[in-house]
């Protein structure tokens, strides 16, 4: 069983709202477009991430076995759109939610809402903005060993 | 185009050309019969020299013949080797949830990289998406361009450039509309077709 830093374990912290716009989040990804992140790696909505105030960058590639050869890679939380409109001129609105797993107390998710509502079935022309958008922005730690 | 420095392909089976003469780095080679492990040959001649050479999939061109061409080798075949290699990634291939590419993601791209193949423009890259489905990309420069086919059958064309926000655009999954779309990504990136 492959072991995992005793750090990431949540053991009970609390869920931390507040993020400054400086914080790191830190991703993982399996392809690369010239020098950047190729944005096909992104999902949106509900892309998790690790965020910087709680975890080292590499333990988005934990479980080893299986993420060894990926590449992972940063960005800021100001550096995720609040909103994004769709070709049809609907918006929604994005926010960096920590959202804590019992083995990984950094996880944190960007979530989309429109309305107020959690966006489920997004809209396919704000999602591919989305993925354009962040990969632009993602400063890359280590290329995927090829 | 100057016919010098030129470089011919010839099916040494039927002696007829196997495509465009090729000149620059990045130029491809679209030799239908070659798979990824089975060499092929190829006759190859500029003005007058000839020699034949032994291809495979992916591999770079450099001969003593021809100094300074690095043509690579495609075929509409990898392109079906590489779509099945997606369709059968397992359920959360990334860790972030993801299904891997469906049926209807992978014939549509097959529609897409088909017609790159007739067009002669072939993508930089075919990668799944984590969307669930297939992206197919092209590049030029600082030029970027994709073609997403999503496992629902919805298809997005996006295009930017460098740090600039992207143009998407929603598009159907007839051939006409996605040949349309080539066309539109071709002009982005490099200018007006003929």
């Amino acid at each position: 069983m492959e072991s995992i830093p005793d750090e990431m374990f949540r053991k009970g912290r609390p869920i931390v709202s507040l993020f400054s716009p400086e914080e790191d989040l830190y991703i993982r990804f399996n392809q690369v477009d010239g020098n950047k992140v190729h944005p096909m790696c992104i999902r949106y909505p509900n892309q998790s991430v690790n965020r910087g105030n709680y975890s080292d960058p590499d333990w988005v590639l934990i479980p080893k076995s299986k993420f060894w050869d990926w590449g992972y890679g940063a960005f800021k939380v100001k550096d995720v759109p609040k909103a994004l409109i769709s070709v049809g001129g609907a918006r929604n609105n994005l926010t960096v939610e920590h959202d804590p797993l019992e083995e990984n107390y950094a996880h944190t998710e960007i979530r989309a809402y429109k309305n107020s509502i959690r966006v489920k079935n997004p809209n396919k022309s704000i999602l591919a903005k989305f993925q354009v958008r962040l990969s632009q922005k993602i400063h890359i730690l280590r290329l995927p060993v090829s | 185009m100057n016919d010098q420095n030129l470089f011919h392909f010839y099916d040494i089976n039927s002696s007829k050309p196997s495509c465009e003469p090729v000149r620059y780095w990045e130029d491809y080679v679209i030799f239908d019969r070659a798979m990824d492990n089975t060499t092929e040959s190829l006759r190859i001649s500029d003005s007058g020299a000839t020699a034949t050479i032994g291809l495979t999939i992916n591999q770079e061109i450099d001969t003593d013949m021809a100094p300074g061409l690095i043509a690579k080798v495609v075929s509409g075949k990898i392109f079906q080797q590489q779509l099945d290699e997606m369709r059968h990634l397992p359920d959360n291939w990334n860790g972030y949830g993801s299904a891997p590419p469906n049926h209807v993601a992978i014939r549509n791209s097959l529609e897409a990289l088909y017609l790159t193949l007739e067009m002669d423009f072939p993508p930089s890259q075919v990668v799944p998406s984590a969307q669930e489905g297939v992206g197919i990309s092209f590049a030029s420069g600082e030029k970027r361009a994709i073609i997403e086919c999503f496992n629902d059958g919805d298809i997005v064309v996006i295009k930017y450039e460098g740090d600039s926000d992207p143009e998407v655009r929603e598009i159907g999954g007839s051939r006409e509309e996605i040949k349309d779309s080539l066309l539109f990504i071709y002009d982005f990136i490099y200018g007006k077709h003929s």
